[in-house]
């Protein structure tokens, strides 16, 4: 019995192995997918950086006096840091980070191409950096405290791998289940009020540029007033600043305006809403302000002896 | 100078993984479906290894026999995968119904796929044996190699597997739903 068995067992892997599909270019995956598995390893192995992240970032850690300052002062159209050219004053100080001090879009590029399963939003708060990655799983760790200008926190990287199944001509959402282990990097992440850079065994491997027009932030109240209890942030990802506005007033918050700055394109029209903080379906608190954060275009930098 | 030279060695790792890969891509595929049961985890399952194994092809490519050792990386790779699964994973004593017995059993489609159901269902180390000695045909010495096992582990592990197999196939239980 136990050799028929064997017999049929044989004759059904063979048979089912001609079923299994194969990959268009397995070998360039698979190098792709070395690119995630661990930057360290990719550096030592490899010689180049074969993969870097483009962050879109708001300039948001300039507002943390917007987000604590003082809005009950009715109606307010005028640019609420207007007066204060970032040129002149000294750059603010980094106390205790508030929640979603820094909030932002992000993606990532393999290989130069940007990977569409590996987006998401950056958070980062007091208490942790987390990268919402669009249905793919988060990248998260610990931030130490402010010093000075510069917040610098140590945190590990794990880029989760996704797929997608169809089934019936429809796509399922994307699972995690094929996370990868070992995927772990300890880059060093700093942020100062121009830029926050994140790198790893000295090479740079993310840059965001606060955005040059963060000045023009301007903030705008519902004509009913401050809110006098939580309002929840409507969904206004996606549309145009001035729509994203008139919605959240309407919601009966207050809001203020970031424009962000990337150093790759993300891909998103100018002036379109690309993040909000708090995210869209949570609480705004009593005496805080929801921050837009919108596109303005990738951001071109001067350096002398590039092309 | 040092930068050129490290690019170019670069480039060679790279075009000898890609010649690799070319290869024995589809093989190392084949057998990743076989363990996995679908396309997709195969698939991942399949860069997985191939990706720890570029990250040290500078050692495996200049090795005798460099498939032994992704394959090796890529059973172990599934396994361990399994061991990190099998928390969520909802285990079930029931196996799929038995078809109706035909004729000549060995070339029906529908117990075919039944067997294959069956062998889905064992433990991930058993399911790794089964599918390395009949399908790669590999001797059990092959195997603990592989698995990093005994070869007496290799042998009990098989001949449980195949006694399970054996009394799901012959369970007079599924005869009755």
């Amino acid at each position: 019995m136990t050799s028929e068995l064997e017999r049929r067992l044989r004759d059904a892997l063979v048979l089912q192995a001609e079923k299994a599909h194969h990959s268009d270019d397995l070998a360039a995956a698979a190098r792709a997918h070395a690119t995630h598995h661990s930057r360290r390893r990719r550096l030592q192995a490899v010689g180049v950086v074969t993969a870097t992240a483009a962050v879109a970032l708001s300039g948001a850690w300039l507002v943390p006096s917007l987000i604590n300052g003082d809005s009950a002062d009715g109606p307010r159209s005028a640019p609420a840091t207007r007066d204060a050219p970032p040129e002149t004053t000294p750059p603010p100080r980094l106390g205790p980070v508030p929640d979603a001090l820094l909030s932002t879009w992000a993606f990532v590029n393999v290989d130069g191409q940007r990977d569409p399963l590996l987006y998401g939003f950056v958070t980062i708060t007091d208490a942790q950096i987390r990268v919402s990655v669009a249905g793919c799983g988060a990248i998260s760790g610990s931030v130490g405290g402010g010093s000075g200008n510069v917040l610098e926190a140590e945190f590990s990287v794990e880029v989760p791998r996704c797929s997608t199944t169809i089934a019936d001509g429809q796509p399922d959402p994307p699972t995690f289940e094929t996370v990868v282990s070992g995927l772990e990097a300890k880059p060093r992440f700093s942020v100062t009020p121009e830029e926050l850079t994140l790198t790893a065994d000295g090479t740079e491997v993310l840059r965001l540029h606060r955005s040059k027009k963060a000045a023009n932030t301007v903030l705008h109240t519902p004509p009913s007033g401050p809110p006098n209890r939580p309002v929840i942030i409507p969904d206004v990802v996606g549309l145009d600043s001035a729509e994203a506005v008139a919605a959240i007033l309407e919601a009966g918050a207050p809001v203020g305006e970031v424009a962000i700055t990337v150093e790759r394109g993300p891909g998103a029209k100018p002036l379109e809403v690309v993040g909000v903080s708090p995210a869209v379906g949570a609480p705004l608190p009593v005496g805080q302000v929801a921050q837009l954060f919108v596109f303005e275009g990738p951001y071109i930098e001067q350096r002398s002896g590039t092309n | 100078m040092v930068a050129v030279e490290a690019h170019a060695a670069a480039n060679n790792v790279r075009m000898e993984f890609d010649a690799y890969v070319r290869a024995r891509g589809r093989s190392l595929e084949r057998l990743a479906f076989l363990l996995c049961g679908n396309h997709h985890t195969a698939e991942d399952l399949t860069q997985t290894a191939l990706a720890k194994a570029f990250v040290r092809w500078r050692r495996i490519g200049s090795l005798e026999h460099p498939d032994a050792y992704v394959r090796q990386i890529l059973v172990r790779t599934y396994m361990s995968e399994q061991r990190r699964r099998s928390a969520r994973e909802v285990v079930t004593i029931l196996v799929p119904d038995k078809p109706e017995p035909m004729a000549d059993a060995a070339y029906d489609p529908r117990q075919r796929q039944w067997l294959l159901r069956l062998v889905s269902a064992l433990p991930p180390r058993a399911k790794a044996v089964v599918v390395l000695r009949y399908y790669e045909d590999l001797d059990n010495a092959a195997i603990a190699q592989l698995l990093g096992i005994s070869e007496s582990a290799v042998r009990s592990t098989a001949s449980r597997a195949l006694a399970k197999l054996n009394s799901w196939a012959q369970d007079p239980l599924r005869e009755d739903r």
